[in-house]
């Protein structure tokens, strides 16, 4: 697989990252360094293998609904780096 | 009350003695936690472990052990013992980085359960401890403050990622510390520090309160100076949890289940596959002398085979990278944590805000697993990556049907320098060559210190076991210890 400029720039804006363009090539390098190294799960063969996503068996747990106290408010929003009394702060997102 | 027992000597006790003269009020929780608190004071400026320390907060609960063992109530089985946490567990009202500059300042608004489970058991919660930023490393040294040194040889590394934790302990800072594994995490660390380490079964420790990385590899484990620490720091923090769907409802095994067992006729499987080429000569030698003690005791020795070791890494890292990348996208720069200062507009909070919070490992981890899971490559990548899973643990159910136990090393190397590996992550990477494989296979492994390498560094062994079997390689690393003395040695920084 080659690892492009246009490419590495497609993966930077998926992941919400900016890359400054003179760091582009080293980041390429090690990039390829390792993809290539864990491109070596192609010499498997897979012939009748299912993946596993959780190693250990899980089921989906039911439970009844109940009443719980949320989080308070005022603690929650003291993390937020942008707030007033009771909402979150972000800038104009309509024009 | 004054104490008949020295500074040194508190430090220097096993987290059992400790207890039992706090049970018999020779000590008060108080003068534990003061000392604890002192030490850090002292040592951890070479170190460097702790992110936060949290004295006063220790000094409260100290008063309530103190006051709740005068009035005669019952109390914990870790009353009174100063504990740390790997800063990616979260505390109420203490502040929780992950060691990142995303969440520099998060103070979250409730306990991990395995706070809480601690708390309940009566332990004193003296501090949080460095990591590479969100547990991504294998050195400590990707941590957005600063690296934590090994306490053993300043100019090393204290391996990773939960190098804060196992360096505190091996420090005598701390009794015993909780630490976190995704792929090597806890083991690896407690392997450069001498100190010992558990990863569990997936699912045996509620990851409720864990700042996630890889959330079908996360483990939270317990790290001790000793197999008997670590088994106390297990009981108090396993049980079911229901705000963790992966809990799994197993019960709380004994203190003495998990410290005795009878070595004749136990089968400890050997795999070919981890003495290879890559190994140093001295771990390769000090594990084959602990593979000769247990045969001395009458346990019988079985070559086995893990085909598929050579693809642990690559397969972890697909997976590892592709999970990240998935539980990294919720630092939006709007919840919670940090906001580039200068985001005008809607899309500037996420990418400045991603871009100048995350260090340098985690883009790169979140942008190999976005590419991983993006369309056209899924196939390629994440998918093989999870059927190469499938045959890691095959190998491990075929070993398991022969052999109670399996040893191997931990790490294939003593503590390496500072600044050696760190702009290199494919060699980076290959630090957790014996250790991913438990991991992926979501079964449980311990390491504890077998011997001493060159320059006086720790070496570890590590003992995997199937699931659940936490309480038999607890016991068969307390069985090592009890007829050896590689463990509560003074590292080199204390004297």
């Amino acid at each position: 697989m080659e690892l492009t400029q246009e490419l590495l720039r497609k993966i930077a804006t998926l992941s919400r990252l900016e890359i400054a363009e003179e760091d582009e090539p080293l980041i390429i390098e090690k990039f390829r360094q390792v993809l290539g190294y864990v491109e070596k799960v192609n010499q498997l063969d897979f012939t009748g293998v299912e993946p596993t996503v959780y190693a250990v068996d899980t089921k989906s747990v039911m439970r009844e609904d109940s009443l719980r106290e949320p989080l308070p408010r005022a603690e929650v929003l003291a993390n937020a780096p942008s707030r007033d009394e009771a909402f979150f702060l972000v800038p104009k997102v309509l024009d | 009350m004054v104490s008949k027992i020295g500074v040194s000597e508190i430090r220097k006790m096993n987290m059992l003695e400790l207890s039992a003269k706090l049970i018999s009020k020779e000590l008060s929780a108080r003068e534990v936690t003061d000392d604890s608190l002192k030490s850090i004071e002292e040592t951890d400026g070479k170190i460097s472990a702790f992110i936060t320390v949290c004295a006063d907060e220790a000094r409260k609960q100290a008063k309530v052990i103190d006051e709740k063992r005068a009035r005669g109530e019952n109390l914990g089985a870790m009353a009174g013992i100063p504990v740390a946490l790997k800063d990616n567990i979260c505390t109420r009202g203490v502040r929780t980085t992950a060691a990142s500059k995303i969440l520099g300042n998060f103070v979250p608004t409730y306990d991990a359960f395995v706070v809480e489970r601690l708390k309940a058991n009566g332990a004193i919660i003296v501090g949080k401890t460095n990591l590479d930023e969100f547990a991504m490393g294998s050195s400590t040294e990707h941590s957005a403050f600063f690296p934590t040194r090994n306490p053993w040889d300043l100019s090393r590394v204290p391996g990773g990622s939960s190098g804060g934790s196992t360096a505190a302990v091996a420090a005598m800072l701390v009794h015993g510390a909780l630490g976190s594994e995704t792929g090597g995490s806890i083991r690896q660390p407690a392997s450069l520090c001498g100190v010992v380490g558990l990863k569990t079964t997936y699912g045996r420790i509620s990851r409720y309160g864990l700042i996630a990385f890889g959330s079908s590899l996360d483990q939270i484990g317990p790290v001790g100076r000793t197999a008997s620490c670590a088994a106390a720091m297990f009981r108090a923090a396993c049980g079911y949890d229901a705000s963790d769907s992966t809990s799994l409802n197993a019960s709380v095994p004994s203190i003495d289940v998990c410290l005795k067992t009878d070595l004749r006729g136990k089968k400890i499987g050997v795999p070919k596959e981890y003495f290879t080429e890559g190994i140093s000569r001295e771990v390769e030698d000090s594990v084959r002398g602990a593979l000769s003690w247990y045969e001395s005791q009458g346990a019988e020795i079985v070559e086995v085979s893990l085909p598929h070791t050579e693809y642990g890494i690559a397969c972890y890292y697909i997976i590892a990278m592709a999970e990240a990348s998935s539980n990294l996208a919720r630092y939006d720069g709007v919840h919670y944590g940090f906001r580039a200062q200068d985001a005008g507009k809607r899309d500037d909070v996420y990418f400045k805000s991603r871009t100048e919070g995350f260090g340098e490992e985690v883009k790169r981890r979140i942008m190999l697993g976005t590419f991983s899971l993006s369309a056209g490559y899924y196939d390629a990548y994440y998918s093989k990556g999870l059927k190469t899973r499938t045959l890691i643990k095959r190998d491990f159910s075929r070993a398991f049907e022969k052999v109670d136990v399996i040893m191997c090393p931990t790490s294939p190397f003593t503590a390496f320098e500072l600044g050696a590996k760190v702009d290199d992550p494919l060699a980076m990477y290959l630090c957790d060559v014996y250790t991913v494989s438990a991991n992926l296979a979501g079964i449980p492994a311990i390491s504890l210190p077998c011997g001493f390498g060159a320059g006086n560094l720790p070496i570890g062994l590590q003992i995997v076991g199937p699931e659940l079997s936490e309480p038999l390689l607890l016991a068969m690393a307390n069985a090592f210890e009890s007829d050896h003395d590689f463990c509560g040695r003074t590292p080199a920084a204390l004297t």
